[in-house]
């Protein structure tokens, strides 16, 4: 008879909440406060996609009630914080029950937010469903479709922004991807070397976020519960589809990158992570081999 | 209302629908079922009787009571066992699902007793159900046998999968 896992305990409305939490998440935890704090950042009100042109707040507020059923639905306590610049949705508990012990247990109890979180190695046993839905809840407080984000060629491309801090996130993200069959084009990681190769911009400029890059077209299979950022994705897909034929292949680890980058002075920067400080990188894949790439280790 | 417009366009009858539906019922199927199950098969089976899939499917030693199954059901899953088959139905709509459609498929849910039913549409519940299984909260109406229930399904064509916000799982 199989053993019980914990994969088989997760659902759509788990891996979802899961996603957000790994995305954007925060624990508040004392004797006193059990929080998790999701925040919905936006920097301008309108946001622009094609023809499209769209009130940002407006729609993650609308969005976000629908977000809040689901997970009162789950029995979780929650209600929106609306600030300035951000949106947060805050999930209390008075007390440790079950709900919030188990998923306390699976972003992993001594971490307290995104900037260190992992995703649940749960989630790359679950199914193709709930692999889904937990790259939506990431995709909802991480994920934008700009028409700024296109490639030389015209491409439009949707970014997954992670947190600068979390070299933990990229690989595994690439490994849950890759397992849905959704093709990353490139990921841009915040390292000297990709960020600012000939050392002009100066200033630690290079330190910003890890941004995955996805054809519109390819992350259509995925998109996002908030409106605007799915409506924005609809839009640049379909010129996609208007102007590209050729699909991009899965990654299968090799570099074929010849391109030699000069040194960089940062590339002992005291806040790159121990797996990759010192060495110089001359394409993006090589930093994903050093972060123990599932393709390579 | 953009986006409900193109859903419209991208399907002009149920039946366009089925492929992708087929596809997706049997991928969630193999993840929930896959590895205990021998076999998975889901089939458009909006033409003819049940019972006849059945004799087709050389599952009537299954089904004590097959030959009373004179109902048509748009998609069947069929969960193969060593010792036992269990059925999945779907019920798939172009417009909004309405009270009929579910009165319908709570009916021949109680026929055949399949381990779960769907019922589905690209334009997701209509208000009435909305506010029945929502805003009052009658989930009880869902569940033709204890444990056995029937999903309410909104279909998302461009992702190819449900939209969980919008449905009853």
């Amino acid at each position: 008879m199989e053993k019980n896992k914990i994969s088989n305990f997760l659902t759509p409305d788990i891996s979802y909440l899961l996603g957000m939490i790994t995305g954007r998440g925060q624990i508040q935890y004392n004797q006193d406060v059990k929080k998790i704090i999701i925040d919905f950042e936006y920097k301008s009100q309108r946001v622009t996609a094609g023809k499209l042109d769209l009130d940002q707040k407006l729609h993650i507020q609308t969005s976000l009630d629908k977000v809040i059923i689901r997970l009162q639905n789950m029995g979780i306590n929650v209600v929106k914080d609306v600030s300035e610049n951000s949106i947060s949705l805050v999930l209390k508990w008075i007390t440790e029950d079950i709900a919030w012990l188990f998923i306390k247990f699976l972003i992993n109890g001594t971490k307290f937010s995104y900037h260190d979180f992992e995703i649940p190695e749960p989630i790359f046993e679950s199914t193709e469903i709930n692999k889904k839905e937990f790259v939506r809840g990431i995709g909802d407080v991480t994920g934008y479709s700009r028409t700024s984000n296109a490639f030389i060629d015209g491409r439009h491309r949707t970014y997954i922004e992670i947190t600068q801090k979390n070299w933990n996130i990229p690989p595994q993200l690439c490994r849950l991807l890759q397992s849905i069959q959704v093709p990353i084009q490139n990921i841009n990681y915040g390292h000297p070397n990709l960020r600012d190769p000939n050392n002009k911009k100066g200033n630690r400029s290079w330190a910003r976020e890890h941004q995955f890059k996805i054809n519109c077209e390819d992350y259509q299979k995925i998109g996002f519960y908030l409106s605007h950022k799915d409506q924005a994705l609809n839009e640049l897909a379909d010129i996609n589809k208007s102007n590209f034929d050729a699909s991009i292949p899965l990654c299968d680890g090799t570099t074929n990158r010849n391109k030699i980058k000069a040194i960089h002075p940062d590339e002992n920067d005291s806040d790159l992570p121990a797996e990759i400080k010192g060495k110089h990188f001359d394409a993006y894949k090589e930093i994903c081999n050093c972060l123990n790439c599932y393709m390579k280790n | 209302m953009f986006k409900l417009l193109y859903e419209e366009l991208m399907y002009n009858n149920e039946i366009e629908i089925y492929p992708d539906l087929i596809v997706w019922l049997e991928n969630r199927l193999k993840g929930d079922f896959g590895r205990k199950a021998k076999n998975i098969n889901v089939l458009d089976t909006h033409d003819s009787d049940l019972s006849n899939f059945i004799i087709k499917l050389k599952y009537q030693r299954f089904f004590p009571d097959f030959t009373t199954y004179k109902i048509r059901q748009d998609i069947t899953g069929f969960i193969e066992y060593e010792d036992k088959v269990e059925l999945v139905f779907v019920e798939v709509k172009i417009g909004q699902l309405k009270l009929i459609d579910l009165s319908q498929l709570i009916g021949y849910s109680c026929i055949a007793l399949p381990i779960f039913s769907i019922l589905i549409a690209p334009e997701g519940m209509g208000s009435t159900l909305a506010k029945l299984l929502t805003s009052f909260n009658r989930k009880d109406i869902l569940e033709f046998r204890p444990g056995r229930k029937i999903q309410v399904l909104k279909w998302d064509a461009k992702k190819q999968d449900i939209d969980f916000m919008n449905s009853i799982v």
